[in-house]
Formats: C-alpha cells, structure tokens, sequence
C-alpha cells in the first residue's frame, strides 16, 4: 500500500468522528499520521520529527519551491503552519490564515485587530507563533492579551475572551496548546512587571477553566521563596512557549521565564516558579511536580524553551536546550534531573548541576550579578538559545539546536517600575565574539557532546526539523532556507527566500509526495536588540514558503 | 589641504551650538531605553529592517519627531498618554544629538 492509501484507509477508518473536525485521538497519534500536522511541534512532545524520507541525503538538492503566500506584514514571522484535509493554517500577529495545502491559495483571511498602543508592550518582537485546533475549530492567541477561537471552514469567530489588560505589561505570542480537552496559554511580558501565569479555557464556550500563577501569592506554596513586601506582585515567569503534553500520564509540561526585575538582589530566595519547569494537570492547572534551573534569576535565563518528550534508557523524560547553557533531561513522571550538561562553549554561571540536589554550583560572577558588580558573563540574556525551537531525532537520539555564541556585560541597579514599560533594573550591553555567533548543533541529549556543528557569523534564530530522510531543515537571517545531512552535519542544500528565515519548519505528505514548509520574514529579538548592521541588507516581509522535489 | 581642513573644523566649533546638558542627556538616555529601545534598538544600533534607524532621523524635524512621538506614525505606537512632557524633551535631546555624539543642532535646543 502505498503511504497516500494508508492516509487514506486512516481517514476513511477516522472518518465517523472527523468529518466535523479532528478529534482529541487525531491530535495524540499526530506524529505518525503523515498526511497532517495537527499540533505545534509536530506532534504532543514537539520532537519536530517526521518519519517521511522521499526528501532525504540523496535527492535534497533537487528540492524547489511548490508555491509562496505573501503574509502581507513586515514585522519578524515565527508561526508553525498546521495542515489537515489539504488545508494549511497559519497566523500572523494581525490575521489567520487557511490555503489550499497543494497550491498556496487563500481559502479564507480572519484579521486580527488590536489597540494601536499594543506594541508597546512587547518587549522581542511583535509575533504569533501559530494555532491550535479540535473539533473543527481553532484557537490563537493576540498580542493585546485575548484568545480567540475561529471556525476551521470560514475563520469566522466563534469566541473572544480577554485574559488581562494589555496595559499593564502583558501581551500573548504564544501557540495554544489543546490537551484533555481543554486550551491552554501562557503569557508574555517578563520585562515589564507582570505576575506571571499559565490558563485555560473551554474549547466550546471560551469559559476560563482555570489560572495557575507562576508567582505564588503570600501563603501559597513557594511563597517561602520570596521576601516579605510586593515583589511578587512583579515578580515575572512567564510562560510564553506551548507545553508539550504526554496523554499516558495526562500532565502538561510548561517552561516558565526569567524573574522580574534582573535585579535579583531585590528579591533574595529562588522565587519560584520562575525560570522553572512545571508538570500540571491540563484539567485544574494543579501543579504535579516543579523544577528550577536558575534559582534567583539576573540573567533573564528563563526556562521557557520547549520541553521535547522521549524515552531514553528505559526512562520518559523531558529535554530542554535552557537559555542558562545547560542542556537538561528531566525523568518527566517524577520531575527528578537525569543529566544536565552545557551545551555551549562558554557558560560563566554555573560550574554544573548537582545531579543529587539538581541545584547548580554557582560561580563568582553568579554572586557579582546579585550584589550589583560589573559583570561580563555568557551566554547573554539572548540564552544558549533562545526560543527556536530544538528538533529530536528519536532512530539517532540526536537533538539539533541553533545555539547563541553572545556575553553581556551587566550591571544591577535600582529598577524604576511604570506600568506597561520596561523593568529591567540592569544596565547591559553585549559582548560579541571575534567570530560566528552561533552553531546549528547536533547535540547528544545526555551528555552535552556536539557530534558536528555549523557555525555562522549572523546567528541562526529558526526553530529546526529533523526528518526520516537523515535531514535537518533549518534557516538563516540572511533568508536561506538550509537542509544539512543530520548524520554528518552537512549542507545539501539551500534557497534564498528573500528575507530572513526565524519561523520554524515543518514536513507533510499528500498524494505520495512530502513537503516542507516555513514562513519566512526577518524580525524579532535578534534583529531589533543585536543592533546588527549587516541584517540592514536582508529586508522585512514575510512569506508563506512550501518546497518538495519535481514532479 | 590638512591645515584648512583643520580651519574647517576650528571654525565649525566656534559658531556650533552648545553640547547637551549632560543631565539632559543621561535622562534620555534612560528614557530612550525604558520606552524605545525594544523596537529602535540598544544605543539606537538597528538593522532598520523591522523598525526605523533613528540615528537617520532629521535633525531640523523637530515638531515631527514630537508628533511621530505622542502620536504614532506607521507601526509605531503611539505615547502620548504616558510619556511626560520632560521625558519627550530629553528624548529628543538624545536622539537629536545621536546619543550624544554630536552637538545640539542649530535651534534643537529644548534646554
């Protein structure tokens, strides 16, 4: 049978419970339907792996463009595109999408309006990262802090909830995540003051299911971890990446983000639950077990990276390429470190982590930027990587990363809080190496090892997808889309797309031929903090970009 | 050639206008970076791919840069209802004189 008649006799097997939408059975087995991408990530546990391999090490160099969809904005273009029965969906920070999956042509257009003053609020990049879908509609999120669910067929909205107001420093970038039936967000806005927390919403009525804080309030569990007085109130974590969720064990895994101000010497305790890694329960939002990377947090390291589920020497774990340079696998039913190790060349925080206490040996320079010194340390707050995310390659047990090779100099000082502007209370600058800033890596998981690496001058900020094919398809800021041979490290192959490439890539097959698709359009942290003048030459305006081989 | 360049440059800091007040300067400094610099970039460094280059920004355009300020221009956001009046002067102050590298232009001062 070939692979387009095993999508077949799965649809038509399906067909009872899908005809009005995908169901919550379609979204767990996503990784191993071909035909679709019905989550971000490319499946629950965000491995970005796909098992096609008509695009392989052989025939990537003939790979073309099928088709391109102007996004029609200008600002940097980050969402994951989802693809079910032929039709692509994919947003913007101001509209939604859905195309014909084969010929790039718009089926419907929903804009997406906001205050003007918005952008105010956010702090990297004005950004959607995507879609989540059940039962024939879909869930996004805007930057003015609502969420919205759309009808899959017309776009037209079915409801709109506010989660906050905006004003005061939050916003949303973030994919919703669909798990045991309910949708779940995380917000944005950890420069700015916020409280940070993790919700959910009824897919049907919009209904707010629940709101777990990532800053305990006096009283709560882990407000022992925070001084007497307000510093909560602004305490940050963040939680502005989609969690993974693993069905069998019904728990959601979320990262949260760096605590609010840097200056961690006003808030003496690890804070928690900042910079943190959270198992909950999708149906209460209780939190089943926590782990934090970076206890009192100056660094703006937050934990938000993806936490990417597998199964490694008999364990299920958890792993994350975390902002602080470390590489971290996490026994995800019991929450307990397995390895942890830098994935960087240069990480001045911490000598490593106790694998007992799971608590990093922290250095000097560490203890210099709590007590308000001049410090240079790296990674910078840009991370060992920032979001892009990471793919696994589960027949390799390879992890392949675009890392970042940036210091920063820093210093603490006194923060001055306004609502809905920065609250840094650091003075920084960044220390650029001689050099590329950055390495696509292929990383062994559980020992940190690099088995190869790309290095660039102008850093890659794309997210990475590794195929069955032996490849990874990953993109550069001077706009090539890039595919490299996973075992050796590489390049087969690349196109010019015409503006920088920081969207995350992903793979789909219809009628027996695979595609990939990204969005493209320069932008976002890198662009608008680095003050690099050599992006000058690679314009903004993003795309909506599919490639497979020649007929 | 060398001495009447140097002439040049005697001349140009005779009849050039005072340097900003350092104060001035320092706040909007911190300011800049507490309102501006997510989009314009840190020290107005910018590719001027997503967002304006504000080092190219005319130094004889004052009332514009207020208006483009207070009340958006194109993508950008507008401030008006929270940025104080002195805020808005030392801003300019700052961006004017490209982050103090230059001197107030002819008629720039806000002082």
């Amino acid at each position: 049978m070939t692979k387009a008649a095993i999508s077949l006799a799965l649809l038509l097997a399906l067909g009872a419970t899908s005809v009005h939408g995908q169901t919550a059975e379609e979204l767990i087995n996503d990784t191993s339907t071909t035909g679709d991408v019905l989550t971000y990530g490319m499946g629950y546990g965000q491995q970005r792996y796909s098992p096609l391999d008509q695009i392989n090490t052989e025939t990537a160099s003939q790979l073309t463009p099928v088709w391109a969809y102007s996004l029609d904005d200008s600002r940097g273009q980050e969402s994951f595109p989802l693809v079910r029965d032929g039709v692509m969906y994919v947003t913007t920070h101001k509209a939604t999408m859905a195309l014909d999956a084969m010929t790039g042509k718009q089926i419907w257009k929903s804009s997406v309006d906001y205050p003007a003053e918005t952008p105010r609020v956010a702090c990297c990049g004005i950004v959607n990262r995507g879609l989540a879908m059940l039962d024939g509609k879909l869930f996004r999120t805007t930057l003015d802090a609502h969420v919205i669910a759309l009808d899959a067929e017309t776009g037209e909205e079915i409801w709109r909830k506010k989660s906050i107001d905006f004003k005061t420093g939050y916003s949303f970038t973030v994919a919703p995540l669909v798990a045991d039936g309910v949708v779940i967000v995380g917000i944005s806005g950890g420069e700015y003051g916020v409280r940070g927390y993790i919700e959910a919403y009824d897919p049907e009525s919009g209904e707010q299911l629940w709101r777990t804080y990532t800053v305990p309030a006096p009283g709560e569990p882990g407000s022992e971890t925070w001084p007497e007085g307000d510093a909560w109130e602004r305490g940050g974590g963040p939680a502005w990446l989609t969690g993974t969720y693993d069905p069998d064990l019904n728990t959601v895994y979320w990262g949260t983000g760096n605590a609010g101000p840097w200056n961690a010497g006003l808030r003496p305790g690890d804070n928690l639950y900042t910079t943190s890694i959270l198992a909950l329960d999708p149906k209460t939002g209780e939190i089943k077990w926590h782990y934090q990377t970076t206890p009192n947090d100056p660094f703006d390291y937050d934990a938000t990276n993806e936490l990417v589920l597998a199964d490694l020497e008999g364990q299920k774990v958890l792993m994350q390429a975390n902002r602080n340079g470390f590489f971290y696998v996490l026994n995800r039913e019991t929450g307990k470190l397995v390895a942890a190790n830098k994935f960087v060349d240069r990480v001045d925080w911490a000598e490593s982590i106790d694998l007992e206490t799971g608590k990093p040996n922290q250095t000097e320079v560490a203890e210099g930027a709590r007590t308000g010194d001049q410090v240079e340390f790296w990674p910078s707050a840009f991370g060992g990587k920032n979001w892009s995310p990471i793919s696994y390659d589960p027949e390799q047990q390879m992890a392949f990363v675009n890392t970042l090779n940036v210091g920063m100099n820093y210093k603490a000082v006194e923060p001055q809080y306004r609502a809905g502007v920065f609250y840094f209370g650091a003075e920084f600058s960044w220390s650029w190496p001689d050099g590329n800033r950055g390495f696509l890596r292929a990383i062994d998981p559980l020992t940190g090892e690099v088995k190869w690496e790309d290095g660039s001058e102008i850093p890659r900020l794309a997210g990475t997808l590794a195929t069955g094919g032996g490849l990874v398809f990953t993109g550069a800021q001077t706009g090539e889309f890039e595919a490299f041979n996973s075992e050796t490290g590489e390049k087969l192959w690349s196109f010019n797309t015409g503006s920088g490439v920081i969207g995350q890539p992903m793979t789909w097959e219809m009628d027996g031929r695979q595609y990939v698709s990204i969005v493209n359009g320069g932008g976002a942290v890198y662009a608008l903090f680095s003050g690099d003048e050599r992006l000058a030459g690679y314009p903004a305006g993003g795309n909506l970009w599919t490639f497979a081989l020649p007929n | 050639m060398r001495i009447s360049i140097i002439g040049l440059v005697l001349l140009a800091h005779l009849t050039a206008p005072a340097q900003a007040d350092e104060a001035a300067l320092a706040k909007g400094a911190s300011t800049y970076k507490q309102f501006c610099s997510h989009c314009h970039g840190i020290d107005m460094k910018n590719p001027g791919t997503s967002s304006y280059d504000l080092r190219k920004w005319p130094q004889d355009r004052k009332d514009e840069f207020y208006n483009s300020v207070q009340n958006g221009k194109g993508d950008m956001p507008a401030w008006g209802d929270i940025l104080l009046p002195d805020e808005l002067d030392v801003l300019w102050i700052y961006v004017v004189t490209r982050g103090g590298k230059e001197p107030l232009p002819e008629g720039a001062d806000n002082g």
